[in-house]
């Protein structure tokens, strides 16, 4: 009997795909043939759904810390991930995901060289004075 | 397993937000060289949504949450997630929070910051309340002498 979720070949006294899970033994929805061919290589191991970090947390903290631009676009960035998650774009999300990942380097950088061109000012002029 | 720099990111900003707290117990925002003021602010004179929040996490290390308050209200409700976020991210930099939450409430905190950064910015009550400092309504909303 095959997985009508993953097409696997199973055991006909089988209820439950042995790859992927699935209930398979309801009587009517069990075919007798693959409804597609199985996309899951053996030792292929699925990338973990929804298991993309949307970073979030940064993007906020870049916000409230950092420098405004980045930390928006960061914050739109992760409800890109989280929209593209829902519609299980996995691809897309991950994409997006990376976008964000490099968007924050570059905050928490702009962020730090111009706290750190202030706070070596801030001594210079404290030293001449 | 995370590339290198996802953990970098994750335990980065945990220990930059930790060295700011622990800066702020000794350090007063404003009357130190070093706890720089906000670029945004610095380069356009606009308030961004976390303008003043350097001080509302002093006031709020110092027992006053009502000042805490008025200084970012935004930062100062959204502070007690983004330690649970954090921490969450810490103690397994595999975890994923917040990646799974409806859309719909991500596209909502998005409308919120933009809205909370566009309204603090406008010179009358009662918005100019939300601006760092927050009791300037009544008074003139000339910008302070401003720290982040």
């Amino acid at each position: 009997m095959y997985c009508i979720q993953c097409g696997t070949n199973n055991n006909d006294q089988a209820v439950h795909c042995m790859q992927c899970g699935a209930l398979i033994s309801q009587p009517g929805i069990a075919p007798t043939a693959p409804p597609y061919l199985p996309q899951v290589q053996p030792g292929y191991i699925q990338p973990p759904m929804a298991q993309i970090p949307n970073y979030m947390v940064q993007s906020v903290l870049v916000t409230l810390f950092c420098c405004l631009p980045l930390g928006i676009v960061g914050i739109f960035k992760a409800n890109e991930v989280n929209r593209k998650v829902a519609l299980q774009d996995y691809a897309g999300a991950m994409a997006a995901s990376k976008a964000n990942k490099t968007m924050l380097w570059v905050g928490f950088g702009v962020g730090l060289a111009v706290s750190l061109i202030y706070v070596v000012a801030a001594i210079i002029s404290a030293a001449n004075s | 397993m995370r590339q290198a720099s996802h953990r970098c990111i994750v335990y980065g900003s945990a220990l930059a937000l930790a060295g700011l707290i622990v800066a702020l117990c000794f350090l007063k925002p404003g009357a130190t060289p070093w706890l720089p003021p906000c670029p945004f602010f610095w380069l356009t004179g606009l308030y961004c949504p976390g303008c003043g929040s350097t001080r509302m996490l002093y006031f709020l290390l110092h027992g006053q949450p009502w000042l805490a308050f008025r200084q970012n209200p935004l930062a100062l409700l959204v502070l007690p997630v983004v330690l649970y976020g954090l921490g969450r991210q810490v103690v397994n930099p595999e975890s994923t929070v917040f990646s799974r939450i409806p859309p719909r409430w991500t596209t909502a905190f998005l409308l919120v910051v933009i809205s909370f950064a566009v309204a603090r910015n406008l010179p009358f009550a009662p918005f100019c309340s939300l601006a760092p400092g927050g009791d300037r309504c009544g008074q003139q909303c000339a910008p302070l002498p401003h720290h982040p």
